[in-house]
């Protein structure tokens, strides 16, 4: 059955409705975890917060087993999903800015929109750097190509670099996951007269 | 206020478990019985999807790269095999594509297996018979031997107003038509005399010739949180 606009259930002009839908619930489930604020958001780096780690890693969980259900059911196909290439060298330099950019600024690229959206100055200026920063890696770009371009080593999986099946990745994350969270509630307990 | 946090670490408890017990769940989930076994209207789907076609450039480049990859199967027989195909295309004639002898070539998951013939009319019947029987990476070749001709061995040069992009497209075509035993057209040599472009323009091409082609990577799109 799915994914719905590659099979021609849904005409392709649905993408941005269905993008309009799930950018609201998105901003809606941000918001109501507390990450407009960059001070919870950076929590996590400092070790007094740990709720971005919970949100998106049982984000991450949920799909993971939701996906392979739904394969398994028959509603999506699984070897018709877009796997985004990996390009090692720019995934790691990249990886190292965007957690600096995280950790100084305050926000993620996502997360300075929500807070903008609720009318935050530090997120607003976020997205000013943001676009600055859009428009000098734009121009930088020819110099960058061939960085930008190197080690790409296709639309891998795990499952192909390690050679662990999609079922087995998804229960080790999900133990992982688990483990995270107790971890970190038990760090949260202990830190509990941290002002933010 | 202690009675409240009870009550949220054991929520918390029974979505650990739940999540654990899902995740467990799918490494004795084989799915149903229809998921894996590929239905007519499932065929109709990923026919109309159109994803398992190459075009001739493409095919193009991976005989010139040499990938090692594909597999090129030409369906015609052997008569017309014989007298001209692409290279290292292997000649299993429309009829046979499932006697014992050639179906090991398509029930594989080596190689993404490249179905053509004149046209793609018999490529797509084949496609669809051997993807119903479940086998993977099958392709067709789009267009055909004919397309291939059209495109590559003898690509029309584009008009004067024609963006950057179609040059591109046209002078990639010319180099790979070289590789493919074309002699170059005047204008890419710069004046010299080359001569016509043979019938069959050498797609059988015994001695193989190296041509470098320069084509534009195409960019991705990325995504964020």
């Amino acid at each position: 059955m799915g994914p719905l606009i590659p099979h021609e259930i849904l005409s392709p002009e649905w993408n941005n409705v269905i993008a309009v839908f799930i950018g609201l619930a998105f901003g809606f489930i941000m918001e109501a975890s507390g990450f407009s604020s960059s001070r919870k958001l950076v929590g996590v780096f400092y070790g007094y917060d740990f709720a971005v780690l919970r949100v998106f890693f049982t984000a991450a969980i949920v799909s993971m087993i939701g996906i392979l259900y739904l394969s398994k059911l028959g509603y999506l196909n699984f070897d018709d999903l877009y796997v985004q290439p990996t390009y090692l060298r720019s995934a790691i330099i990249g990886s190292v800015i965007m957690g600096l950019g995280f950790v100084t600024g305050g926000f993620c690229p996502g997360t300075s929109l929500c807070a903008a959206g609720i009318g935050k100055l530090d997120g607003l200026v976020f997205i000013i750097g943001l676009m600055i920063g859009v428009v000098i890696f734009s121009e930088m770009f020819p110099l960058l190509e061939k960085t930008f371009n190197a080690d790409n080593l296709g639309g891998v999986t795990l499952k192909d670099t390690f050679g662990i099946s999609y079922e087995m990745t998804t229960v080790l994350f999900t133990v992982i996951g688990v483990i995270a969270f107790y971890v970190t509630t038990i760090i949260g307990r202990k830190i509990r007269n941290v002002w933010y | 206020m202690k009675k409240r946090l009870l009550v949220t670490r054991k929520r918390y408890i029974f979505l650990a478990i739940a999540l654990v017990a899902s995740a467990l769940g799918l490494l004795f989930f084989d799915g149903l019985p229809d998921a894996t076994r590929l239905s007519p209207d499932k065929v109709l789907l990923k026919s109309m999807v159109k994803g398992h076609f190459y075009d001739s450039d493409q095919i193009a480049e991976k005989i010139m790269s040499g990938d090692p990859s594909i597999l090129l199967v030409d369906l015609r027989d052997s008569a017309q095999y014989a007298k001209y195909s692409l290279p290292g295309a292997m000649n299993i004639p429309y009829g046979k594509i499932l006697d014992d002898d050639y179906v090991g070539y398509f029930d594989q998951d080596q190689f993404d297996v490249v179905l053509f013939s004149n046209d793609h009319l018999i490529s797509e019947q084949s496609w669809i018979i051997l993807t119903s029987k479940n086998f993977k990476n099958m392709h067709v070749l789009k267009g055909g031997l004919n397309e291939f001709f059209n495109t590559i061995i003898r690509p029309k040069e584009p008009v004067a107003t024609a963006p950057e992009t179609a040059f591109d497209q046209y002078n990639t075509r010319v180099a790979s038509g070289y590789f493919f035993g074309v002699p170059m057209p005047r204008a890419v040599l710069g004046g010299e005399s080359s001569g016509g472009v043979s019938e069959t323009g050498g797609l059988i091409a015994k001695k193989k010739r190296k041509a470098i082609v320069i084509r534009k990577k195409k960019k991705k799109t990325v995504g964020g949180c």
